[in-house]
């Protein structure tokens, strides 16, 4: 809304015309905050609903042929960026929606207390807006009486869900946030990890596995290239910036890393020629960030413009998939990030038993050659869900389905083993993925302008390297 | 030292606000249109330029004439459509029919586009070119040759309005709309090229802002009308030349905060639009009329 108030402000100041022109501009001008939010409260309406299009799956085939009696429907919401600037956070979830209802019990419906139950997923577009977000999921909860729901794709997304399910009482499970600002968020200390959320358990990773990641490939360009152990670190003022500026800089120290941080910058700048400066005079060798990604693209350029190139830039949340590495090109060779799923990890599909490497070819034969995304690893949200509503007796019981998610335990599922109950997790509801360290390279043969190599599997040796660490700039 | 380089880059960076504003204020000036869409219309000529890259093949400097081609003709035909009607009912109607367009740009582009980002010219070493200026500062080619852009814009548009014909017309229409009626000038066909000027130069004030970062649907309506008006504001409503001088005054003060501190940045940029607005509200260079 702040645009609009400035929108509206801007006719105004029309009197260089005529004193009757500035009255019927000023007039034209309260018009237009008045019109301009009307509108938009009207499309945002139509947009929503527009977005929510539900797309049940045909279950009977199932409930005849077992032979059980009909339970009825569960409905599932899931929240995620579809459109918006965080889009390609959600590339690859309507695949992965299809993916789940062509096999398994997603077809064939749910099998609870001997009554199968046919499920019905509706998806709801949050338009990267973290209110639309919060709308959408009061929306589900309340107008669609979901049974559960699913949050993806970035604190943006995920923590106005969140609040929503814990404040109205609705399961949820979420997927791609990192887990200090998802507890934070919910009233946790991730110092003091004792709050144990009631309806919300979620899979990821955390800001510390990301420090975790990038410390040992700042180890080893720093062997090839010598090492000031300076890291130039730029966190914006949102809810992962502040997360990160709160978990990088001590983890790094602990292995003696300085970082040069930024002050908080504000998300949507055009220009960072004062960081830039700050991080060229500071000679750090090292990169990180964890922008927005519009943002990245400005301010990546306006660093290889001004002439800050560290010797590797390790960045979170952006590069994370391949649109967003293919419309920089050539700037992001051989900038790392890090990836929580990969084609090479070893695990399997729960309900139909295909492994990572064979959801990867199904997604590329079914996007037309695009290359795997690593957000494939919403696939194990729907595991969990099944896990859970088939441990309980009342699938419409939303405490008994909320607390069964607390004791999902599945040993093998597509974005890794899950288990709520174990002890090695940071905080109750908090299953850890933990990420290898990719880079983007240009590969000989391949048929991708960049592809995302793995180079350092420090904190998951299970997935395979497949390519060398190289230095961004020399 | 880091002080000058902030000046520096804010200079630079207000040629890119300057170019998105001189389409803005151009139509106001002539028509009293406050165009709604002008952001979102950025957007459009960002993607037209990348359609023109990925059809034909051409380099990507070469699409820019044939998008402002493109974006010139699109703006004469909405001109002489949908905005002529609605400037027929009144010019409260014409800002109702922005906003409206605007909505549609936007979703149209995101249901043919999708909300991917997109970058222009991506793999052009000239996007990271740069030279040095002194012995800390260096400055990129690229904000250099977009405010280089802009200045020659504004020429050419100073000199088409005071030279040639239709630039006679088109002031004539702006200062007295019915004389100019009476002694024959076809307002309509006026309006329109005005129009087509207007488009074509938030066409390459889009390239501009897709060559410098990433451009996606929503961009238009969220950032890129903001600092048109900001600048528009500052600059003084109808002034061509303030314009220049607004989007620089903008970004110097954005930089010059940002040196302070980087998160003042934004809120630096919105001040200096609050206390012109409060001031100043005809703006820095208060004219009736561009001429």
């Amino acid at each position: 809304m702040t645009d609009q108030t400035a929108q509206s402000g801007a006719p105004t100041p029309t009197s260089n015309f005529s004193r009757r022109g500035l009255l019927r501009a000023a007039g034209i001008g309260a018009a237009a905050v008045g019109g301009a939010s009307l509108l938009d409260a009207c499309s945002s309406g139509l947009k929503g609903a527009s977005s929510s299009t539900s797309s049940s799956s045909p279950a009977s085939g199932g409930a005849s042929s077992s032979g059980s009696a009909s339970g009825g429907e569960i409905t599932i919401g899931w929240i995620h960026p579809l459109t918006g600037g965080l889009a390609g956070f959600g590339a690859p979830d309507n695949w992965v929606l299809q993916q789940v209802q062509q096999a398994g019990p997603y077809k064939t419906g749910f099998k609870i207390g001997g009554k199968t139950y046919t499920v019905n997923i509706k998806s709801y577009d949050s338009q990267s807006s973290v209110t639309h977000a919060g709308t959408l999921a009061k929306q589900a909860i309340q107008g669609d009486n979901v049974d559960m729901l699913f949050a993806s794709s970035t604190p943006e997304t995920v923590n106005a869900v969140a609040s929503q399910a814990e404040a109205l009482g609705t399961p949820l499970v979420c997927s791609n946030v990192p887990w200090e600002s998802w507890y934070v968020n919910l009233g946790g200390n991730p110092e003091k990890p004792t709050l144990k959320p009631k309806y919300t358990v979620m899979y990821f990773l955390g800001a510390e596995h990301l420090v975790e990641a990038f410390i040992p490939m700042w180890d080893r360009i720093g062997k090839q290239l010598g090492n000031n152990h300076k890291v130039a670190a730029a966190f914006p003022n949102d809810s992962d910036g502040k997360a990160f500026s709160a978990v990088f800089p001590l983890i790094a120290k602990s292995k003696g890393y300085s970082i040069e941080l930024s002050a908080a910058y504000t998300d949507g700048l055009q220009n960072y020629s004062s960081m830039i400066g700050q991080f060229k005079s500071s000679g750090a060798d090292f990169f990180t960030n964890v922008p927005l990604p519009p943002d990245f693209a400005v301010m990546w350029k306006q660093s290889v413009q001004q002439g800050f190139k560290p010797k590797l830039a390790t960045v979170a949340k952006v590069l994370l998939f391949p649109d967003d590495a293919y419309a920089l090109g050539n700037l992001v060779e051989n900038v790392a990030t890090d990836a929580w799923w990969s084609p090479s990890l070893p695990w399997h599909s729960s309900f139909t038993g295909q492994s990572c490497q064979e959801l990867a070819t199904a997604y590329t034969d079914a996007s037309g050659g695009k290359q795997p995304n690593q957000n494939i690893s919403n696939y194990t949200l729907f595991e969990i869900a099944y896990k859970a509503f088939t441990s309980v007796n009342n699938p419409h019981d939303k405490a008994e389905v909320a607390a069964a998610l607390h004791n999902v335990v599945i040993p093998d599922a597509v974005a890794g083993p899950m288990d709520f109950t174990s002890s090695k997790s940071p905080a109750p509801g908090v299953v850890i993925t933990p990420p290898v360290g990719i880079q983007w390279q240009k590969v000989k043969g391949s048929k991708y302008p960049l592809d995302a190599v793995v180079v350092d599997n420090t904190l998951n040796p299970n997935a395979k390297i497949t390519g060398d660490l190289l230095p961004t700039f020399k | 030292m880091a002080w000058v380089n902030a000046i520096i880059q804010g200079i630079l960076t207000g040629g890119l606000y300057a170019l998105f504003a001189c389409g803005l204020s151009l139509l106001f000036g002539i028509m009293k249109v406050v165009n709604l869409a002008h952001g979102d219309l950025a957007i459009v000529g960002a993607y037209i330029a990348t359609g023109v890259i990925a059809v034909t093949h051409v380099p990507f400097l070469w699409s820019i004439p044939i998008m402002v081609v493109l974006m010139a003709a699109l703006g004469y035909a909405l001109q002489r459509s949908v905005i002529q009607a609605a400037l027929n009912k009144g010019e409260l109607a014409t800002l109702i029919v922005t906003f409206g367009l605007s909505i549609v740009i936007e979703n149209g582009l995101q249901r043919f586009f999708s909300a991917n980002s997109r970058s222009i010219g991506t793999g052009s070493s000239l996007l990271s070119a740069s030279f040095s200026a002194g012995s800390q500062i260096q400055i990129g080619w690229l904000p250099v040759g977009i405010l280089g852009i802009a200045i020659l814009v504004l020429l050419a548009l100073q000199y088409f309005l005071s030279a040639s014909r239709y630039g006679r017309m088109i002031r004539a229409v702006a200062d007295d709309r019915d004389a100019a009626l009476l002694s024959g000038i076809n307002a309509r066909h006026v309006f329109g090229i005005a129009a087509a000027i207007s488009f074509g130069t938030v066409g390459l004030a889009g390239v501009a802002y897709g060559m410098s970062g990433q451009f996606s649907p929503t961009d238009g309506n969220s950032t890129i009308l903001l600092w048109a008006f900001a600048a528009v504001v500052i600059g003084g409503l109808g002034s061509l030349w303030g314009t220049l001088l607004g989007g620089i005054v903008l970004g110097v003060a954005q930089q010059v905060g940002g040196q302070i501190n980087i998160s003042y940045e934004a809120l630096a940029g919105y001040i200096i639009f609050l206390v012109v607005l409060v001031f100043r509200p005809q703006g820095l260079t208060a004219r009736r009329t561009q001429s």
